[in-house]
């Protein structure tokens, strides 16, 4: 029987095509060498397997299992869909949408590669991976979407859908029944933080939507030894190699995975073959990484090294005292653990840890699956303390270390496991079952009740990962207004959620991207910028370091506005005259590094 | 063999008894028949006629068409029933009697023309008959013969080739005999005696005549002779060919040469060609910039879509393989003893050393060997296979067929030479490398049953049996595995069109003889036979069975093989877009598929070097050409182009190991790094072919087989020895001007692998 994907199960929804027959299943389908039937063909399990009719409490139970058997993923669809529409709308109204600095940046970023002085792909840059900012391409060019958000609030809530259903197909994969099932998406899609991140240009439901992808079909090939299903597992890889970092450890995890089953199956020679097969396509998205990093800032490994990588960022923390867990192996699982613990919830965490626990120990599972599913869904946490201990990662938990939240999104990168390992307890808890189930509804409705307690928010708000720069931003736009012709200098490494902020177009913006602008603004910005924002002082941001020795060309601006976060320059009237006003390329010579005006 | 004497006659009462009793006298037993048509005549000639009708072997018939000798001429041709057939003046100015020994000449040539080499008749006649000769016959049409002379002798099937419509009274002779000429049929002059008229007077107007006959020649000699279709001997296709160019091709099949790659371009595709060159050339003159950055543009745009559509096939196959399974119960569950006969041609030439090897191979296919009909093809010319065959003890099931010598030498050729002999229900075509798969007969013949009436061909899955014998194999090998695991089976499943591959083809024979078999001038025939028969609304489907071969471990031997291979797809191409927008509105978007597959391979094989090198400038040589490049890289294009060259090229690679994982060649992945090499290797081959297609475009490159038996047995310099390979040559306009300059060779005109 064919792979089920959820591009099909969409298809199919939209299509409406006639329901496929009753197939064969059974519970002995699901292990190794058996493909799982097609959604919506699942029969009554009853008639199949009279006996475990007897488990059953009623028959009308029974009809809702069935129905959710053979409509589940459309109904999951059609519900995650309208959860995230409205839960969207809400975040939207009360401007937390845009609370994160780096979901203004991530959207800046995407803004950049269509509009401004120099647009185009090299725009990317090399500070976080690029599969975000591409896809916000193809909505970020119109000014709403890039302002409210939702160029980049459309990734995340699409791929919350998405994730969602990869959980329901693990899960049903790993032959949970389907009310169970349906809990455990729950878990997942009623998470007050995965509700507001959803919401957000942030990356993590679009990596965790890879995740889940990789992780269902890696589980899905670990049953079927379908080649198409390692394909698909490798392309969701990739994808996630190209969003975050988890996406190359699980590049690792998976690789390493596969070549151990193969090699039992078939031999060395097969699993080398299948090694290839798999590394390639997962593992393109790095090789183009590492070759993009080369071709446009001539240095394969610039993002690691560079002056904006989070190798950077992290030596400043480490200086200035702040990388506790650096080193600490212990210190760093806990820090991770309150991280999860704070974006999951305590019962969650420790439903998840009993259904590991049961999941390794259930023999009704084939090995390979109970592994794959396990070693999978483990290592996002496996990797983030990994590298908060290795001090590539950062995460501060208000009163432990750090002196506010900072990162504690990345908790919900154990969410998936959590929802798969609970709804696998309640499963195959038998009589427990329905007070687990009991507790869950619970837990799902106290966190939609709390949606605007999330941590996340907070962390957005009032942690590090949040900054206010509405004020600074809003005598700069104030101050601007209809003034199309100047052009403000800052550094879109230390100022991005205030560019985004201000409301000006990138075309207005003379940024480290700029490239020549940038390098001759910086020189004489008193014939290219009106406008100069920066922090007076502060050596990490370019735009200071740039002109602190430059006292002459200081001397012609004057400080217009303090803020906590920047100050603005403004050029002396007397100096205005001297401005270049024609921004168009032509008026332009780029022969040099700098550019020249044409006369 | 029975001769028809055709004689057009007006007024000519007087010669009539005179003429059939010299022609009685001259026959010295043999049959004959006189077929009279009358023009008309009224003079008495039709009494006499009717009168002298019970004492000879006489038919008479009264014109019904237009006046004047050539109509009469045609009228009578119909009523021939004659093998050979001849046609005289009934003046008897030219000798009855010399019919005979005219018709014996005929064993060496297939027109025989009466040479007025001693004229009794009228100076001024006889000055003009030998201007018109020597200007219109030697010198506008290049042959040495009396052509306007009225008596000529010649085989039916010349006149069944050279099927015209006379344009004057007096023109046809001139228009025959050149027709005839370029359909390659040979023509002899016979000397005679031209006498003085002695009864009637003659109804030839010199002037007017003369007027007609240089008008006509002028005409016939602007118009082009196209091909022309030599009919078959017989019920089968057998004998059948086509003349072009002087050149007499017995291709055993009946297929229209407007089907066939025997004429590489017609008319309207060299001026597009032309057309187009023109307008770059004016595009690069008036601005070279943006001309180039329309080209590049153009190119970038069919790449990315090539890049999708094998995305598309690729994922096709991947979510469902297609190729049709049949079960082990099923193959258990045949009759033996209801088995069809299964015709197999093997096709083989100057491949003595892998005979046993392939008796071998067929004799283990699991197929009820009272219905297993094989058929070794075996050429004229190639002695040492005849010997081998003599000497080696054949199973009864095999059996040996001299293919005669004729153009072209092709595999198609003698493929369509073994379907007229084949018994068999089903046939298949296997090189004689081969090693199909034991069942593969059996699966084939479930496999007819289960699929729906139009699929005609089933394509069985080729594989090799020696990929770890170099890097070239290896490579090679993973290219098969791509195209007929993958690439084939996707097809099949849009049910498009499919180029078949080399061997395994397997038809009803019947079907196949309906599509009229394979095109001889065509060397990718199985390629063309793929499309054809898809036009015509059949479609391939392919079977779940392999059939290992030898992969070529000799580079030189390989780009042997891959020029003819792409140099076929080069025909098959453009014999398939002669009447596009046809193609277009009765396939649709299959048409487009056809492009992309056929036309989009070939141009990118010829195009990829050129951007390789663009490529490898700019990052080698920024400094000099990076701006240059840059520049014609507009940034739409210069997306458009990154995404083909990155993901494109990366695409193919990842392609080539979802074939070989297919095929559980595990250990072959690793060496897909080298494949760029391979790339190149294959333009490389395409310019050959490219140069081939002009030069010499139905020269069949000879690829040699068993290069490890040969290695194993001590061979040397296998690539350079023409016991295995001949050095053959000629054919094409281009080789007879070559002719001219180097003394002509005794050898085959042409190979086959």
């Amino acid at each position: 029987m064919p792979e089920k994907s959820p591009i099909s199960t969409i298809k199919r929804f939209f299509n409406k095509l006639p329901r496929p027959e009753r197939s064969r299943y059974s519970p002995s389908s699901l292990h190794e060498g058996a493909d799982t039937p097609e959604l919506g063909s699942m029969c009554s399990l009853s008639r199949i397997h009279p006996q475990t009719k007897n488990t059953r409490s009623s028959a009308s139970e029974y009809g809702v299992e069935n129905s959710l058997e053979k409509h589940g993923a459309k109904i999951l669809i059609f519900c995650l869909f309208s959860v995230s529409i409205v839960t969207f709308v809400h975040f939207y109204q009360t401007g937390l949408g845009l609370t994160y600095n780096d979901a203004r940046s991530h959207l800046d970023i995407g803004r950049r590669v269509v509009e401004g002085l120099t647009p185009g792909l090299a725009q990317l840059g090399s500070v976080w991976l690029p599969l975000p900012h591409l896809l916000l391409i193809l909505t970020v060019w119109n000014d709403f979407m890039w302002h409210s958000g939702l160029a980049g609030a459309l990734i995340s809530m699409i791929s919350y859908v998405f994730s969602g259903l990869f959980i329901w197909l693990i899960l049903k994969r790993l032959a949970v029944s389907p009310l169970p099932r349906l809990i455990g998406v729950a878990i997942f899609a009623a998470n007050a933080n995965i509700l507001y991140l959803q919401s957000t240009a942030m990356t993590e439901l679009l990596l965790l939507l890879t995740l889940t992808g990789a992780i269902y079909e890696i589980i899905a090939w670990s049953q079927n030894r379908n080649d198409y299903s390692i394909v698909k597992g490798a392309f969701w890889v990739m994808l996630a190699t190209l969003i975050r970092y988890e996406g190359w450890f699980l590049f690792i995890v998976a690789a390493v995975l596969i070549w151990l089953y193969t090699a039992r199956e078939k031999g060395k020679k097969a699993a080398e073959g299948m090694l290839i097969l798999f590394t390639t396509l997962s593992g393109f998205g790095i090789f183009l990484w590492f070759f993009w990093n080369k071709l446009i800032f001539g240095d394969f490994f610039y993002f690691i090294f560079g002056p904006y990588s989070a190798h950077a960022q992290q030596e400043q923390l480490q200086i200035a005292g702040d990388l506790l867990t650096k080193g600490n192996f212990l210190f760093s699982a806990k820090i991770y653990y309150f991280a999860v613990y704070y974006c999951i919830g305590l019962i969650t965490v420790v439903a998840a840890i009993l259904g590991a626990t049961l999941i390794s120990l259930d023999k009704k599972l084939s090995l390979k699956i109970r592994m794959a599913a396990l070693v999978l869904l483990i290592s996002p946490v496996v990797f983030n303390v990994l590298a908060l201990y290795l001090g590539h990662s950062v995460v501060f938990i208000e009163g432990l270390s750090g002196k506010s939240w900072f990162n504690v999104r990345y908790g919900v990168m154990a969410l998936p496991a959590a929802a798969v390992f609970s709804a696998y307890l309640i499963d195959k808890s038998k009589q427990m079952k329905y007070v687990l189930t009991a507790v869950f509804v619970a837990v799902i409705g106290y966190s939609v009740l709390t949606l605007d307690s999330a941590v996340t928010i907070a962390d957005a708000k009032y942690g590090s990962s949040g900054r206010d720069v509405s004020q600074v931003a809003g005598w700069l736009k104030n101050d601007i207004k209809d003034d199309h012709q100047s052009r403000v200098l800052i550094a879109a490494a230390s100022h991005d959620a205030l560019i985004f902020s201000s409301g000006l177009p990138m075309k207005q913006i003379i940024h480290e991207g700029t490239g020549p602008f940038w390098e001759s603004a910086t020189q004489t910005p008193d014939k290219w910028a009106k406008y100069i924002v920066m922090r007076t002082y502060d050596t990490n941001d370019s735009a200071w370091n740039s002109l602190k020795d430059n006292k002459y060309a200081l001397e012609k601006y004057e400080i217009a506005y303090k803020g906590i976060f920047a100050d603005i320059y403004k050029l002396r009237p007397e100096y205005e005259s001297h401005l270049a006003n024609d921004f168009s390329p032509t008026a332009f010579d780029f022969s040099e590094e700098k550019i020249t005006r044409k006369k | 063999m029975k001769l028809s004497i055709i004689v057009p006659t007006y007024n000519e009462r007087a010669n009539i008894k005179p003429l059939l009793e010299t022609i009685r006298a001259g026959s010295g037993g043999r049959d004959y028949e006189v077929i009279v048509v009358d023009d008309h005549s009224d003079d008495g000639t039709w009494e006499e006629l009717t009168q002298e009708q019970a004492n000879y072997p006489l038919k008479i018939f009264r014109k019904t068409g237009k006046k004047g000798k050539a109509y009469s001429l045609i009228e009578g041709f119909e009523k021939a029933r004659g093998e050979v057939i001849a046609y005289i003046d009934a003046d008897l100015q030219y000798p009855p009697e010399e019919i005979f020994p005219m018709v014996d000449k005929l064993e060496e040539a297939d027109v025989v023309v009466a040479n007025r080499k001693v004229y009794e008749d009228s100076a001024h006649r006889k000055l003009a008959s030998r201007i018109f000769r020597t200007i219109f016959g030697k010198i506008l049409f290049g042959i040495p013969h009396d052509t306007q002379s009225g008596l000529k002798v010649f085989r039916k099937e010349v006149l069944e080739t050279v099927k015209f419509g006379p344009k004057s009274a007096w023109s046809y002779d001139l228009e025959f005999l050149t027709r005839a000429h370029q359909a390659g049929f040979k023509i002899e002059a016979h000397d005679i005696l031209f006498k003085k008229r002695q009864f009637g007077v003659s109804k030839l107007n010199s002037l007017s005549a003369a007027w007609e006959l240089i008008i006509n020649a002028l005409s016939l000699r602007l118009r082009a002779i196209g091909p022309q279709n030599i009919p078959a001997n017989g019920p089968s296709m057998e004998g059948a060919g086509v003349g072009y160019r002087g050149r007499k091709y017995v291709t055993h099949t009946t297929l229209p040469h407007k089907e066939s790659a025997l004429v590489n371009l017609y008319l309207w595709q060299k001026l597009a060609i032309l057309v187009l060159a023109f307008i770059i050339l004016y595009g690069l003159t008036v601005n070279t910039l943006l001309t180039f950055q329309i080209v590049v543009g153009i190119l970038s745009a069919i790449y990315f879509v090539d890049v999708v559509f094998n995305l598309f096939l690729v994922l096709r196959t991947l979510k469902k393989p297609h190729a049709i399974k049949v079960t082990d119960e099923e193959l258990d569950a045949i009759d033996e003893s209801k088995l069809p006969i299964y015709t197999i041609l093997c096709p083989i030439y100057r491949e003595a050393h892998i005979l046993p090897n392939f008796i071998k191979a067929i004799s283990e296919l699991d197929w009820n060997k009272d219905r297993l009909d094989v058929i070794l093809l075996i050429e004229e010319d190639d002695r040492r296979m005849i010997e081998a065959v003599e000497n080696i003890d054949l199973p009864e099931f095999v059996r040996a067929e001299i293919v005669p010598d004729s153009e072209p030498k092709t595999k198609p050729k003698a493929c369509n030479w073994g379907l007229a002999k084949a018994k068999g229900e089903y046939v298949v075509i296997y090189d004689a490398e081969d090693i199909p798969e034991p069942k593969q007969l059996k699966k084939v013949y479930l496999t007819f049953g289960k699929v729906a009436p139009d699929v005609v061909c089933l394509q069985a899955k080729l594989n090799y049996y020696n990929p770890q014998d170099n890097i070239l194999t290896r490579l090679f090998t993973a290219e098969y595995s791509l195209w007929f695991d993958v690439i084939l089976t996707g097809l099949q499943s849009l049910g498009t069109c499919i180029p078949l591959g080399g061997t395994s083809n397997h038809f009803k024979t019947a079907d196949i003889k309906a599509l009229q078999g394979w095109d001889p001038f065509n060397v990718t025939e199985d390629a063309d036979l793929g499309l054809r028969l898809f036009k015509k609304n059949y479609k391939t489907a392919v079977v779940d069975s392999t059939t290992f071969e030898e992969a070529n471990s000799r580079i030189k031997n390989w780009i042997r093989q891959r020029s003819r291979w792409i140099k076929g797809y080069m025909q098959t191409y453009l014999v398939h877009t002669r009447n596009p927008l046809n193609f277009l509105t009765s396939k649709g978007y299959h048409a487009l598929i056809f492009q992309l597959l056929m036309g989009g391979k070939i141009a990118f094989i010829l195009i990829n070097p050129f951007l390789w090198i663009a490529t490898l400038s700019y990052f080698i040589l920024n400094q000099w050409v990076g701006d240059t490049i840059e520049s014609v890289y507009p940034s739409f294009t210069f997306y458009i182009a990154i995404i083909s060259l990155a993901f494109g090229n990366f695409l193919f690679m990842y392609y080539y190991m979802i074939g070989l994982v297919k095929r559980s060649h595990w250990t072959l992945l690793k060496y897909l790094v080298f494949v760029p090499f391979y790339w190149v290797l294959v333009s490389w081959a395409g310019f050959v072919a490219l140069r081939q297609l002009i030069f010499k475009p139905h020269y069949w490159e000879k690829t040699v087989h068993g290069i490890n038996f040969l290695e194993s047995q001590g061979a040397l310099d296998i690539d350079n020895r023409e016991d295995l390979i001949p050095k053959n040559i000629a054919e094409g306009r281009f080789e007879r001007i070559k002719k001219l300059k180097e003394p002509e060779k005794e050898a085959p005109q042409l190979v086959y692998a």
